[in-house]
């Protein structure tokens, strides 16, 4: 039920009480509202139409709301039947009895006996008042006849006479046919008796037989508003009075005269006459009215009724309002906590038991809400916290792979992809000797966990839950590189879901393997060449001394031989001596001195011995000005750079390629990175291209071990020194093909700058 | 609500007004009708067992006037009692403005009701001479003289209602 309905019924009720209460009124009979009481019942029909109109509304809600099925609808119907039944109920029983009360009593107020009573006390009055008037009639019919031919001295006496002698005559006159006083005598000597002189209409009566003989007077005051009739004192008197007019009659000839008598009612007649007219007047009313008083009643009270009836009716929709509004908020909060939503209901402002309800209600589900919303809490923590172990796992250099205990794969990190060159993690929920690639690696890690098993199972090992292991698996074919990948493999054995798993974590040591392979190779040459360089000087001093002995002992023939023999032994003595001082020079390359350097400084001066300055020159330097010194060993960097160009420049002598000339770059520029330590640093860094053939796939893994070339002439130390002096000035390099696969490109990064490069600059 | 419908069906019964015309004289303008009616059976028992009566006249004259609302130049009413005097047996009607006249049968008072003294509605000077002026003219038992209960009883009891339509005639002031 809205507001307004609720608001248009309880006005509705005060103003129907109200006009009802005025109605009452009216009902006395008197005031302002007796007059305007056809207004006021209009108006309360009218009021009840209204609130008829409003409990109509109110029930055509209620049964949409029902029909629908609205939740909260069959407890409102049932209050609402309820509380109106009680309304109703002792109303329609106190307006039955009262209807029969009022009509049966009217009923019996208007009895015949008391109609008869009236009647009879009526004509008693009339009676009486005739027979007085009978009795003046004969006396006035004496009178007359002895004024009958008297003149008017004698009319006066007889006049007089007669008033005297009769008890209760107020006035005898003797008239002429005009109507003028002829004689006159009245009871009081005082009052004026030409003031009541008979009418015209009288004197025309008096004239036929039997004369005029009428009771006058007792006329209701409403009636007397004519001006000029003044009450009489004799009026006042009585209120009564008989007057009889005859003809007197004269002797033929004579001019007719009349006679007048007037004699008051006595008192007690009188009043008691005008009091039982009066009570007649009124019965006679009121049993005309009684219909309409009948009506009145019961209009009043089916009025009552009906007003009650709705304002019942309206108070139940309220009461019932009131009353299930708190269930149906808490109706309404169950479905909410159903659907969800935690959110404190409103609380019914009541100190009862449903106020109290609806309390405990959102203490529940405030409960609830914090349970939930720690539940919540405890799954984000968990799920930063997986996010960030899968981070740390998608970002580990190690590749990790999870199986379950069928050996089936269950979770890789992106490493195994780099690692292996296959998705594993693409792959999950096959096994791992399934997956195309990774047989032998697959059987392999197999093996391994065979043998740990078989340790475990024998006793040994105990306490050591993983096993170590060096792979080394074949690149797939297919691929541009050809040499095996070496990996260290561990492997454990954990608890996944119900049963046990397995975890793997490998690594590509490759490059550890090939710095291993360098340190070993430095050795062996450091000691190679200490033992191969004593003997040779030995060799070569004999070999000119058999010449310088010889040559003179021996013929032509036999001399030639031995000169070419020991050209030979010499010679090759030299290369092998130069061979061996490279050996040595690599194993032994002295620490490098580091001082500030600008390193455009010199490229220069390097370039300045390649360069010819003729337009010709395949070298085209890129420097950026200004580049920060670096901490470098001037003579070292410059073999270093000299090594780059002539591989660079061997490079290009290889290419077959017609199309665009052979080309150089140069390039140095400084690099701004991120530090691990969040700090930012600058590097410098030294790029040389070509567009040769590029390096071949197998070099280019390797290119920097020693004795690993592509050239036909060479130690294949080049690139090997050029790491070593590169990292003893803490700095990397670096070989790559050119992205277009045209050429080489080799980018050292030099890390350590001086100190005071900033300083010098300021 | 109710009320109105109700005074509307009231002007629908028993009263006919058979004539109606307005005498200008030397005092001012007077009313002079004759109607034509018979008292209902529930009057006529009601008269004679001594309930009082009232009949009312009511005469309006207007002058429409075309830039306002009409202009309401007389409104006047009258009413003449009726009674009957149950002990002396006479009939009483009581006109304002002269005296009392008392006859001894009800055709006879009736009479002197339906064929009332001419009735000064306005004194001389009341109305603009040579405007017409329109007329409304109407005759009723007065119900507001009765005992509530009858008036009540009036509502839907056709025994205690007389009353008679409007007439309107026009008039030229004089």
């Amino acid at each position: 039920m809205t507001q307004a309905l609720r608001y248009a019924l309880v006005v509705g009720s005060a103003i129907a009480s109200i006009l009802l209460f005025l109605l009452a009124s009216a009902s006395n009979n008197s005031g302002f509202f007796a007059h305007n009481i056809t207004w006021l019942l209009g108006m309360e029909i009218g009021v009840a139409v209204a609130l008829l109109v409003l409990v109509l509304v109110a029930f055509w809600r209620l049964y949409s709301r029902y029909k629908a099925g609205k939740f909260g609808s069959r407890l409102m119907v049932r209050l609402m039947l309820l509380f109106a039944g009680i309304g109703i109920l002792p109303g329609l029983v106190v307006f039955m009895v009262s209807v029969q009360f009022v009509s049966h009593s009217i009923e019996s107020w208007f009895d015949v006996k008391i109609e008869a009573a009236l009647d009879s006390g009526l004509n008693l009055s009339r009676a009486a008042l005739d027979e007085a008037l009978a009795d003046l009639s004969a006396n006035a019919g004496t009178v007359a006849a002895t004024l009958a031919g008297q003149g008017e001295q004698d009319a006066q006496s007889i006049l007089a006479r007669a008033v005297d002698d009769s008890n209760g005559m107020q006035s005898a006159l003797l008239l002429d046919a005009a109507g003028k006083v002829v004689a006159s005598a009245t009871e009081d000597r005082h009052a004026v008796a030409a003031t009541d002189l008979p009418t015209p209409q009288m004197l025309k009566q008096a004239a036929m037989p039997g004369g005029y003989a009428r009771p006058e007077g007792g006329i209701d005051d409403d009636f007397r508003e004519a001006p000029g009739e003044q009450a009489t004192a004799l009026d006042a008197a009585t209120g009564l009075r008989l007057r009889v007019v005859v003809a007197v009659p004269e002797p033929p000839g004579m001019a007719p005269r009349y006679l007048q008598l007037t004699q008051g009612v006595p008192v007690n007649l009188a009043s008691n006459a005008a009091v039982l007219s009066t009570a007649y007047r009124e019965y006679q009313e009121r049993y005309a009215a009684r219909r309409g008083l009948r009506k009145m009643y019961i209009g009043t009270l089916t009025l009552t009724l009906l007003l009650a009836i709705f304002s019942a009716i309206g108070a139940a929709f309220l009461i019932a309002g009131n009353l299930a509004q708190p269930l149906l908020v808490l109706a309404e909060g169950t479905r909410a906590v159903a659907e969800g939503d935690l959110s404190p209901r409103p609380i019914v402002e009541t100190n009862d038991e449903l106020g109290t309800l609806t309390q405990s209600f959102n203490a529940m589900t405030g409960q609830l809400f914090e349970a939930r919303s720690a539940v919540e809490r405890n799954r984000a923590a968990l799920e930063s916290a997986k996010a960030h172990l899968e981070s740390v796992l998608a970002n580990m250099s190690a590749g990790v792979i999870v199986m379950d205990a069928d050996g089936v794969v269950v979770n890789a990190n992106d490493a195994v992809h780099r690692i292996l060159q296959v998705d594993v993690a693409a792959l999950a929920g096959r096994p791992l000797d399934q997956i195309d690639g990774l047989e032998v690696f697959a059987g392999a890690v197999k093996r391994a966990f065979s043998a740990q098993s078989a340790q475990s199972a024998a006793g040994r090992g105990r306490g050591r839950l993983h096993w170590q292991q060096q792979i080394e698996i074949p690149r797939r074919p297919g691929t541009d590189d050809d040499h095996d990948i070496t990996l260290l493999a561990r492997g454990s054995r954990l608890p996944v879901g119900a049963g046990s798993g397995f975890i793997v974590v490998f690594d590509d040591i490759s490059d550890v393997i090939s710095a291993q392979r360098s340190v070993a190779w430095g050795e062996v040459a450091r000691r190679l060449a200490h033992e191969i360089k004593n003997p040779l000087t030995p060799i070569q001093l004999s070999a000119e001394r058999l010449q310088m002995k010889l040559a003179d002992r021996v013929d032509e023939d036999a001399a030639r031989l031995l000169n070419k023999a020991t050209d030979t032994i010499v010679s090759q003595v030299a290369a092998m001596k130069r061979m061996v001082d490279d050996f040595r020079d690599y194993a032994r390359t002295p620490p490098a001195m580091l001082a500030p350097l600008d390193l455009n400084d010199l490229i220069e001066e390097i370039l300045n011995l390649y360069l010819s300055e003729d337009g010709s020159d395949v070298i085209h330097p890129s420097l950026q000005p200004g580049l920060p010194k670096v901490m470098g060993d001037a003579t070292q960097l410059r073999q270093v750079i000299h090594n780059l160009l002539q591989n660079a420049q061997d490079a290009l002598a290889d290419r077959t390629a017609q199309g665009d000339p052979p080309r150089i770059d140069i390039v140095t520029e400084a690099i701004h990175y991120v530090g691990a330590d969040g700090a930012t640093g600058t590097a410098v860094r030294l790029a040389i291209m070509d567009n040769g053939p590029g390096f071949a796939p197998k070099i280019l893994s390797r290119a920097f071990e020693p004795y690993v070339t592509s050239k036909a002439r060479g130690t294949g130390l080049g690139l090997p020194m050029v790491k070593k002096i590169v990292e003893e000035h803490g700095g990397r390099v670096d070989v790559a093909n050119r992205a277009d696969g045209s050429g080489a490109s080799v980018s050292i990064l030099l890390l350590k700058l001086a100190p005071e490069a900033n300083l010098a600059e300021a | 609500m109710l009320a109105l419908t109700c005074v509307t069906a009231r002007a629908a019964e028993g009263i006919e007004i058979t004539r109606a015309g307005i005498e200008a004289s030397d005092d001012g303008y007077r009313l002079s009708a004759a109607y034509a009616f018979d008292l209902t059976p529930g009057l006529e028992q009601a008269i004679q067992h001594g309930v009082p009566l009232s009949f009312t006249t009511e005469i309006e004259l207007t002058r429409p006037r075309w830039y306002w609302t009409d202009d309401r130049a007389v409104s006047s009413r009258r009413t003449i009692k009726l009674n009957y005097d149950v002990l002396f047996r006479v009939y009483h009607v009581s006109t304002p403005g002269s005296i009392q006249q008392n006859f001894d049968t009800l055709d006879e008072a009736l009479l002197a009701i339906r064929r009332p003294t001419r009735w000064l509605i306005a004194p001389k000077g009341a109305l603009k001479l040579g405007e017409t002026y329109n007329v409304t003219v109407r005759m009723y038992m007065d119900r507001e003289y009765l005992l509530k209960p009858l008036q009540v009883d009036a509502f839907n009891n056709s025994d205690w209602r007389l009353a008679s339509h409007k007439k309107t005639f026009t008039y030229r002031a004089e």
